[in-house]
């Protein structure tokens, strides 16, 4: 392995490695990022996420500003298994710091977002489902606009071809929450098998000038006379072309154009993983992809610091083969209270569909400043440092804080293992 | 009294049946071998007997999770008919767990002949999935019940390509047929 001329070795590409990876090497450090395969990372929606923002009717009520400041330290206090409890009040601090590194990054990249917003409202986005929510930040095609709501009149784009892309959930969704919405039908795509076209490939023909003519022109005839003042597209807006395919969506329908987030297959997912990468080239990160195998000893003799990003069941840091066990260095596991070893499926997880499942909740533990601990509480090795999903105590999807922890324990083991010095 | 002799007359039959009919059945039964036997009575359900190895590698196609990370990785998915191939994975969750869909999986593998095995499906796999490996398997299979004649059968021309499958014989029928 090439790998141990580097002085941070990172393991796992998904948004904690890439952040990790970046900080480090802000930091003068030369750095190699080992990556399996795309991960979780690459089927997010699209939202960045910190905590629960408020959602549906309460978007438009005032009360909302009010409510949503402080929201980071209610959840860190709600649950003391929080990563946002475990790096302590001073690691908590540097949210934002770590937020605007990595969507700065983003931007240079390619993908734009919106501004970071934790203390503020944050911005408006809807999800397949027509679901109107809060978030932190998001991919900026993905920001609806806020007008006064009197005059706000929105379009649902529905492909009436489209096997999969059927946005009539949005539409009923987004009724429930504004008055004007209305479905705005165009048969596309017109070919054979378009019924078939995945998010993906739909999004590199609008990518090409050239492929986005038939649609445009269906759309200009489908939104005449509607008077329309946004115009919500299901999330196929380009794979690597966001920005100029929304500004031209929006130039000719006359509207300010949303991409709703991603849904299964997500596109923003595939974009995010893309722009990621193309950020880590351009901070001279060494990129090792397809490294399958990486739990072998070499990783082990690895003299540098180690951060540990290498997800759960998706990316593969956690796997439940009789036992759950963190695949690489075999770290304990819990679920922010109590150990899981051997247990059997059903004591992990509850027979309500949106419970506490504890499997959800399982991985590693980490102290203060981000280092995996041992079955007695001390750092498990020296130079290791643990990032995102792997580290446990907290429900990704249920928290509505997946990449919140992503961001902030990668920038912060990339800060940690910078510094790091063998003693 | 008559209740004991038919009591007794049953026990007889029965030990008659274990001591002597069971054996003599089992000594003959050996001249055929376990596989024939398993393919007689199974592969009318369109099952196949598995090896140890063959059975180790179905737990990695039954890893699964329909991503569709493998669907953007693949340039060929784009000139296939994909109302019969709709998408990579597709063949993963269609097939790759259920050994009586086989013959329809040949269908859509079809469209994958002119794969010149890449192998980015298989890079871009969280799970490690074995793609281009279950493809084949899953046609080795399919050709298997082919020959056994339990498999997809064109229907001759005319009928607009459509596809129909052998009627299925009841489980209890094709074992009577051996045994006479």
């Amino acid at each position: 392995m090439m790998t141990t001329s580097s002085d941070v070795l990172v393991v796992g590409g998904g948004m904690a490695g890439a952040v990790a990876a970046l900080a480090a090497a802000t930091r003068g450090r030369s750095v190699t990022l080992l990556r399996k395969a795309p991960g979780a990372t690459a089927l997010a929606s699209g939202a960045i996420d910190l905590a629960p923002m408020g959602e549906q009717r309460h978007v438009t009520s005032v009360a909302v500003a009010s409510a949503t400041a402080g929201w980071l330290e209610a959840v860190a206090s709600r649950s003391p298994s929080h990563p946002y409890c475990a790096v302590g009040p001073r690691g908590l601090a540097l949210i934002g710091d770590a937020a605007d590194m990595i969507l700065g990054r983003l931007a240079d990249a390619g993908l734009p977002h919106a501004p970071f917003d934790a203390k503020g409202r944050g911005h408006l986005v809807v999800d397949l489902t027509g679901k109107v929510r809060r978030v932190a930040s998001a991919q900026a095609s993905q920001k609806l606009e806020e007008t006064e709501p009197g005059k706000r009149r929105i379009g649902v784009v529905r492909f009436r071809r489209h096997l999969s892309l059927d946005t009539g959930l949005t539409l009923a969704g987004l009724r429930a929450v504004f008055a004007n919405v209305v479905p705005v039908e165009v048969d596309w795509p017109d070919e054979a098998d378009g019924a078939f076209l995945l998010p993906v490939e739909i999004g590199r023909r609008l990518d090409d000038p050239r492929g986005r003519s038939a649609l445009f022109k269906l759309l200009r005839t489908a939104v005449a006379g509607k008077r329309l003042t946004h115009l919500v597209l299901p999330p196929i807006a380009g794979l690597e072309h966001v920005s100029e395919v929304m500004r031209a969506v929006s130039d000719v329908t006359g509207t300010k154009a949303v991409e709703t987030l991603g849904g299964e297959a997500s596109l923003p997912g595939h974009r995010l993983d893309r722009a990621l990468s193309r950020a880590l080239e351009a901070a001279g990160v060494r990129l090792e992809t397809n490294a399958h195998g990486a739990s072998d000893g070499k990783l082990k003799r690895f003299p540098g610091a180690i951060v540990l990003a290498s997800g759960r069941f998706i990316g593969g840091g956690l796997e439940r083969r009789d036992r759950l066990r963190e695949t690489i260095f075999d770290l304990p596991v819990d679920d922010g209270a109590r150990p899981i070893k051997d247990e059997p499926l059903d004591v992990l997880t509850s027979r309500r569909g949106l419970g506490a499942h504890r499997v959800f909740r399982a991985g590693i533990r980490i102290d203060e400043n981000l280092r995996p601990l041992d079955v007695g509480g001390k750092p498990f090795r020296e130079g290791l440092f643990a990032a995102g999903s792997v580290i446990g105590g907290h429900d990704p999807q249920a928290d509505f804080s997946g990449m919140g922890v992503a961001i902030l324990t990668g920038y912060l083991a990339g800060l940690r293992a910078a510094e790091w010095k063998r003693s | 009294m008559k209740q004991l002799i038919r009591r007794f007359r049953a026990l007889a039959l029965l030990g008659i049946q274990a001591l002597i009919l069971q054996p003599i059945k089992r000594l003959r039964n050996l001249k055929v071998s376990g596989e024939a036997r398993f393919l007689e009575a199974y592969t009318p359900d369109r099952l196949l007997p598995l090896t140890v190895e063959e059975r180790r590698r179905r737990d990695r196609f039954n890893a699964c999770i329909n991503c569709g990370l493998c669907d953007v990785s693949c340039d060929l998915l784009a000139s296939v008919r994909r109302s019969r191939l709709p998408s990579l994975s597709s063949v993963a969750v269609g097939y790759g767990r259920s050994m009586t869909e086989y013959p329809f999986a040949r269908l859509s593998l079809e469209e994958l002949s002119s794969c010149d095995d890449c192998l980015r499906c298989e890079a871009a796999c969280p799970r490690g999935v074995p793609l281009k490996e279950m493809i084949d398997d899953l046609l080795a299979h399919a050709t298997r019940l082919d020959k056994a004649g339990f498999g997809m059968k064109r229907l001759s021309a005319g009928s607009g390509g459509a596809l129909e499958l052998p009627e299925k014989r009841p489980l209890a029928a094709a074992g009577m047929e051996k045994s006479e």
